[in-house]
């Protein structure tokens, strides 16, 4: 199998990838759709930096997180990009799985028609099970080429497009009461009406509650807050948090690491609940409505691996009535602007939040991806993902797979 | 006692001949192995191995173990290899999930604890019974006579339980069976394997043509589908690929979705993983079947000391993968095929070592 590693100090690559991404002229796209033959896979490893150190319950944090940028090029001369950024210690995921996945993935992928992502994808499940993370970038990247060979942006593939900007949520990292509050009145001033406070850093029930107290008083009546523990609390200490709070209008998030245990700790509290990291399929999604528990829930493209399981995880919220936060778990532009076309071909009233990604961490890879506005964010137009990253922000890649 | 060193290894291991799964929609030629030594700063060496049944059976795939310890490295160094649940723990909070990076790790590091303890690792999961475990053959999917063909051959080398690989179209399925049933010997034991390959509908019609009871293995994809077929089955059932955590387990047992639980060690993580497995299994009355998922003798003698743990009456069967590869990296050594029946070693830890010649250079280093 033809796959070159190179060593982190190896000889620069030679700059092959002008950042162009041409709008095909119109009516012309059984020629350009006509036999695209996958060629070459680039990875990159980035390092992304985060603005303001986050921090969540069990100790786990993203200070600086290396994302994967993947770029598939095709003998008709596109290039569809992809990404997936694992928080280590978050998910099954990590970056040094990815790699290994994709070179794994390539005799099946070299040669390949990409047009039609679900086909090929299947195909790679069948080479390989699982592995879904890494699968994701391949998944993106995939879209975005049957977007550019249709001409079409990818929210028109995803069903239409429902609303020209979406409204954020901002997360706020788990510090201190007041400096929660801070963030939120900051974040508040910007436009944002939605609000997600991690929580269970210090595994005290107490402080916890108060800063939901502390966040719910800041940003007054109205506005959307809710506590995540990303799995970081007992039934016992989630419950006595959310029975401390229950005269507010909160909802919580994944306090614990099973679905019956979020069940319990909802019926016990009374409050909302969101669902995050136990929705990672189908099964999971109907297990988690089963136990009442999906009141809303985060679709995240690299949990279900891709837009193509995005896609049906979204159908089958609208149906089971979950709310959605549609994003992924980490990244930049990338994440940000495939997640954002599959929102904005979801009905308004079915979309909790997305979330600006790139807006959280440097350096930028694709800087012409939107940002965030009045607390929304616009919808990039153009075929495919719609944005143009940019490889001379990604370093040297760490495999070339031809 | 700390941890001071890593060092990997990759073998590709030849399989005897190829290799038919699902009714054929499978086939397998090699299979890709990673050996794995954990040095100490006591002068104790552990070893460890982790060989998936290729890469398009299971979520699981060589060049991924190697990437997966690569990242757990800095949290296993360092790490008392005599307190197994530590590491265990060090390893879950390194990389959550991706089970079968872990084992090979776990191995070694239970293969130094039995050392430094002098005792075998059968003896840290609870003790050795007596006798051994039958070691089931397991019989590529084929027209009848090719299969029982295999079983002839299987025979000739003292085995006496069978694993036949079913799972393609209803009406040959039910000819399959009912053609190594009618050919089968008494006191043989067989039992019939679909790999997940039904469907409800595919596996309801293939049991209810067949009036005496025999055991089928992971009917259908997951545990809904297999719990669906129970209800409407007289047959009993075995778990295999949809078992891979404790929480697996407990559901098995709850809603009672099978009486027997194949326990692959490489799936589930690990022996201290499959110790708490087996123990769940045993206190509601399933049937235990160990296996690796594929490999050498050491991931045969890993299984070994497992089912060694397992009172005799439990203990269902196990296999001997060392008996369909072309190579040997311990001649003479570990768990081998006597009379068809396979026993754990009774010296210390593991029992069995990789020969370093055979091995070659190492793929990599970690630590000192």
């Amino acid at each position: 199998m033809p796959v070159s590693r190179l060593p982190a100090d190896g000889p620069p690559p030679t700059p092959t990838h002008p950042p162009v991404r041409a709008v095909p002229p119109p009516g012309r796209r059984d020629e350009r759709a006509a036999a695209q033959k996958i060629t070459q896979l680039t990875l990159w490893r980035v390092p992304l930096t985060s603005h303001e150190t986050y921090y969540m319950a069990d100790g786990k944090t993203c200070a600086t997180v290396d994302t994967h940028v993947l770029a598939v090029e095709t003998d008709g001369g596109l290039r569809g990009w992809g990404e997936v950024c694992p928080i280590p210690g978050y998910l099954p995921a990590y970056a040094g799985g990815v790699g290994p996945v994709l070179e794994d993935l390539a005799p099946v992928l070299i040669g390949a028609d990409p047009v039609g992502p679900e086909a090929l994808m299947a195909r790679a499940e069948a080479h390989l099970q699982d592995h879904r993370y890494a699968k994701s970038a391949l998944d993106i990247a995939l879209w975005d080429l049957t977007g550019q060979a249709a001409g079409l942006p990818l929210y028109a593939l995803m069903g239409g497009r429902l609303a020209a900007d979406l409204p954020l949520y901002h997360s706020i990292t788990c510090i201190a009461p007041e400096e929660m509050a801070r963030i939120a009145c900051a974040a508040q001033a910007t436009g944002i009406t939605q609000f997600q406070a991690k929580l269970g850093v210090d595994a005290d029930w107490q402080a916890d509650a108060e800063r939901l107290r502390a966040v719910r008083a800041a940003v007054g009546e109205g506005p959307l807050v809710y506590g995540d523990w990303n799995c970081g609390a007992t039934r016992l200490q989630a419950t006595r948090t959310g029975r401390a709070v229950r005269g507010l209008d909160v909802m919580l998030e994944q306090p614990c690491a099973t679905l019956d245990d979020c069940a319990a700790v909802r019926a016990g509290t009374g409050l909302a609940m969101k669902i995050d990291e136990n929705a990672h399929d189908t099964a999971s999604l109907l297990e988690a409505h089963r136990l009442g528990c999906l009141d809303a829930v985060a679709l995240k493209l690299s949990k279900f691996g891709g837009l193509s399981p995005l896609r049906r995880a979204r159908d089958l919220c609208l149906h089971l009535g979950a709310e959605m936060c549609i994003e992924c778990t980490w990244g930049s532009d990338i994440v940000t602007a495939a997640a954002l076309h599959l929102a904005a071909a979801t009905p308004a009233k079915a979309v909790l939040n997305v979330c600006d990604l790139s807006g959280y961490v440097s350096p930028r890879v694709a800087p012409d991806t939107p940002v965030r506005h009045q607390g929304r964010i616009a919808v990039p137009e153009g075929p495919g993902l719609g944005i143009t990253p940019d490889p001379d922000r990604l370093g040297q890649p760490v495999a070339i797979i031809d | 006692m700390k941890i001071t060193r890593l060092t990997l290894w990759h073998r590709d291991l030849p399989l005897a001949e190829p290799y038919w799964l699902s009714g054929g929609r499978l086939k397998f030629e090699v299979l890709d192995a990673t050996f794995l030594r954990v040095d100490t700063d006591a002068g104790l060496t552990g070893w460890g191995e982790g060989t998936p049944w290729g890469h398009t059976y299971m979520p699981a795939h060589g060049p991924g173990i190697r990437a997966g310890i690569e990242t757990m490295a800095p949290a296993i160094l360092g790490q008392d290899p005599r307190q197994p649940g530590v590491v265990e723990r060090a390893m879950d909070l390194a990389l959550p999930g991706h089970l079968y990076a872990k084992s090979p790790v776990d191995m070694a590091v239970l293969d130094i604890a039995g050392q430094a303890a002098g005792v075998p690792i059968s003896h840290l999961l609870g003790g050795a019974f007596p006798g051994g475990v039958p070691i089931a053959s397991s019989v590529s999917s084929g027209t009848p006579e090719e299969m029982l063909a295999i079983i002839e051959r299987y025979r000739a080398r003292g085995y006496r339980a069978h694993s036949a690989k079913v799972g393609g179209d209803v009406g040959r399925d039910i000819e399959r069976v009912r053609y190594l049933e009618a050919n089968r010997l008494p006191g043989e034991v067989i039992f019939y394997d679909v790999n997940r390959a039904w469907s409800r509908l595919e596996a309801i019609s293939v049991m209810n043509a067949l009036a005496d009871p025999v055991l089928f293995e992971q009917p259908c994809e997951t545990l809904s589908d297999c719990a669906a077929v129970r209800a409407l089955t007289r047959h009993p059932i075995s778990i295999d690929e949809r078992l891979e955590t404790l929480a697996d387990m407990t559901r098995i047992a709850a809603e009672g979705i099978g009486e027997v639980a194949n326990i692959k060690l490489n799936r589930v993580g690990g022996l201290s993983k499959a110790a708490r497995i087996r123990d769940v299994a045993l206190a509601h009355g399933i049937e235990i079947i160990v296996m690796p998922t594929g490999g050498t003798v050491l991931a045969d003698t890993e299984a070994a000391h497992l089912a060694q743990s397992v009172p005799p009456e439990m203990r269902r069967c196990g296999w001997s993968c060392q008996d369909m590869i072309t190579v040997d990296p311990a001649p003479g050594c570990g768990a081998r095929n006597v009379e068809g029946m396979l026993t754990a070693p009774d010296g210390p830890g593991l029992g069995v070592a990789p020969d370093l010649d055979w091995l070659g250079a190492p793929v990599a280093v970690y630590g000192g």
